[in-house]
């Protein structure tokens, strides 16, 4: 029976409900903690990400994937507690990200090695807690898809096929040379989920009318960030975004279409969660971008349906 | 005159026999996440303490612990098996080579930003030079500078009021990295404010090396150039030359020649020592092992602390190096490299700089 892992257990797929699939709890390049001038109060880091988390459920939302991979500030402990006392569901990722956020210890890792580190996180669970991954992280960086990250792509597809598990990708840049690696590797594209398609450096709707067309999910997940407070050039209009996405549905894609906000609750070392550069929470997506949508046609009632089945296409572990 | 250990600050003359580059703990970030690492801790904390005592049995007083900050270091595991083997510990600060012990967060930003946006990023906020984090040999010498003299940084977010009494730095064998460059400059910024001595890795960039921590002003006296023994990068021209200008040759990987493909015999090393005795440098050169109390996912030495002092030292007896000579290399030489002789002037600017730098940064402290 397909099943969703969250950090409280195995889930039925008819669960998830309301779902943001790429977001973020905790996230920071690894390292931070030997840096003092980025430390933080545990408890208030607590306290804000439950009532955000809190906030999300009241307005509708059922279920957050943390998209924080190993030593990105994933942190199963605090994720369940979180889910405990907010009620959302939460699903944590093997996996890692663009190359140079990868802990040196994994740096010379082969792909068998890491093939076999996300299988067994996915498997078996995440250290000694007990707590399975539900899906497998991936990236590359803005300019190329290195040596490293080649290999990570790999051992990603090798243990996607294994677990039955999907995989999300930091990945618009070189979204269809990803897919490429995947499929080299016998993996059925519908398991992948594409994602920051909306970065504002790298829109492309030719693009992700193909990578829908080989079967991949086009993830347009940076809604809310904005540069009126971002200054990384990934941040964009929301209203450019919303016509993207108009034109992904209007080519017939509406089945491979993931909305999300991609916002850390807080972030680690860096300064994405201070208030002076702007402070977002998935709440907020929900709060707004169906009125976004609407001004480009889109009703809110398929805003809602697209947040809620097609998570659902993806996320399950067969 | 004093040396900061992790039992506190400990008198030059106290220190004893000194094994100049060692490690107690070695595993790169993340291997906490990897399933293949098994990491029993009471078994580490046994084993290191046994190599401890073996190394104090055989006469040994002094261990510095060359491993930084990011490559398994824990200051409160390592002052309790200083307190209970009676071996001073000297910890170091600073960063080695960028692959394996600067993680992602020390990078800089990832993304490109816009001109203006850089702009204001710098207005929006104070302190940080530049973009953020490593993008500066500022942002580093502070984090460097601040082990030395306020306390290292622990697991789980804690400031120890232990100081760091010596800054690792290094690159990797065939290149000085853009960070890694910063990393080295930081690190004799820091080590010249606090008056301690600098250690590097990789023989393989040891000229580089060396001509980055000068252009930071810190003199030669206060540089140990290490791996030196490394069979790749044999040079005794180069050893001559460093002695020379009044740097340290570090001599530091005894015992290893079983553990690792690059280590030489041991005796073609006491060759290397009595060359540079004989050539008047007795003086200029440090000996240790580079022993492992437990490693973390990395290959750890079958040799420990004490193969220095039970089977080194009696090889240079046997080839003739006098009483006299030993005492030069195992207690006089690092005695004068770990004592701090902290300019008094240079650290006052440096105080009301960082106290600028810190007041500008905490004007606008997010509250979560």
């Amino acid at each position: 029976m397909a099943c969703v892992n969250t950090v409280l257990g195995p889930i039925h797929p008819d669960e998830l409900g309301v779902t943001a699939t790429h977001e973020h709890i905790l996230w920071g390049p690894p390292g931070w903690e030997y840096d003092p001038e980025w430390w933080f109060h545990p408890p208030k880091v607590f306290a804000k990400c439950l009532a955000d988390l809190v906030e999300y459920r009241e307005l509708g939302g059922t279920t957050v994937v943390c998209c924080s991979g190993i030593g990105l500030g994933r942190d199963v402990e605090l994720y369940r507690m979180l889910s405990r006392y907010s009620g959302v569901h939460i699903i944590a990722a093997s996996g890692f990200h663009e190359g140079r956020n990868i802990s040196p210890h994994f740096q010379d890792k082969s792909i068998d090695e890491m093939a076999a580190l996300f299988e067994h996180e996915v498997s078996a669970g995440i250290g000694d807690s007990g707590v399975k991954a539900g899906f497998i992280k991936v990236g590359h960086g803005h300019y190329d898809i290195s040596e490293l990250e080649e290999r990570e792509h790999r051992a990603a597809a090798r243990a996607a096929r294994r677990t039955g598990c999907a995989i999300i990708t930091h990945g618009a840049w070189f979204g269809l040379q990803e897919l490429e690696i995947f499929a080299s590797e016998g993996l059925d594209l519908s398991r992948v989920v594409v994602s920051h398609c909306s970065s504002a450096n790298v829109m492309d709707i030719e693009r992700d009318k193909a990578m829908a067309g080989m079967g991949a999910f086009c993830s347009y997940d940076t809604f809310t960030i904005e540069p009126t407070w971002n200054v990384g050039s990934y941040a964009g209009d929301d209203e450019r975004k919303a016509d993207l996405v108009k034109a992904f549905i209007d080519a017939g894609h509406i089945d491979r279409l993931i909305l999300s906000s991609d916002v850390n609750l807080f972030s680690l070392g860096w300064t994405r969660s201070s208030p002076y550069t702007g402070k977002t929470t998935m709440a907020d997506m929900l709060r707004y971008l169906p009125g976004v949508l609407r001004r480009v046609g889109i009703s809110e009632s398929t805003f809602w349906k697209v947040m809620t089945e097609n998570p659902k296409k993806v996320l399950p572990i067969e | 005159m004093k040396v900061e250990t992790l039992t506190g600050p400990v008198a030059p003359q106290d220190l004893g026999i000194v094994a100049m580059r060692e490690h107690l703990l070695l595993g790169r970030h993340g291997w906490h996440w990897a399933p293949e690492v098994r990491f029993d801790r009471a078994a580490a904390f046994e084993s290191v303490l046994a190599r401890l005592e073996a190394f104090k049995k055989r006469g040994g007083g002094t261990l510095v612990d060359a491993s930084g900050i990011t490559l398994g270091r824990n200051v409160p595991f390592y002052r309790r098996l200083s307190e209970l083997s009676g071996v001073h510990i000297v910890a170091s600060t600073g960063f080695g080579e960028q692959s394996s012990s600067i993680p992602g967060h020390f990078l800089g930003r990832a993304y490109r930003v816009s001109t203006d946006a850089r702009q204001h990023w710098v207005r929006e906020i104070p302190g940080h030079f530049y973009s953020s984090h490593g993008e500066s040999k500022e942002y580093l010498m502070f984090l460097f500078y601040n082990e030395l003299t306020e306390g290292m940084a622990a697991p789980c977010m804690i400031r120890t009021g232990i100081k760091a009494g010596i800054v690792q730095t290094g690159s990797a064998w065939d290149g000085v990295s853009r960070l890694e460059e910063f990393s080295i400059r930081a690190a004799a910024m820091a080590a010249r404010h606090a008056g301690v001595s600098v250690i590097t890795t990789s023989a393989g960039q040891a000229r580089r090396h060396f001509e980055l921590l000068s252009a930071e002003g810190l003199e030669a006296q206060r540089i140990v150039i290490g791996h030196c023994d490394d069979a790749r990068a044999v040079d005794l021209g180069r050893d001559r030359s460093f002695a020379e200008k009044g740097a340290y040759v570090a001599y530091d990987h005894i015992g290893w020649e079983k553990d690792a493909p690059h280590a030489m015999a041991d005796d073609e090393r006491v060759a290397l020592v009595k060359a540079m005795v004989q050539a008047g440098y007795a003086e200029r050169v440090v000996l240790s092992s580079s022993a492992v109390g437990a490693a973390m996912g990395l290959p750890a030495s079958s040799h420990g602390y004490e193969r220095l002092l039970a089977d080194f030292v009696p090889r240079l007896d046997r080839a003739g190096i006098g009483e006299a000579v030993l005492e030069t290399l195992l207690v006089d030489t690092p005695r004068r490299l770990l004592a701090a002789s902290q300019d008094e002037e240079a650290a006052e600017q440096l105080r009301a700089f960082a106290e600028g730098f810190r007041s500008a940064s905490r004007q606008q402290r997010w509250d979560v």
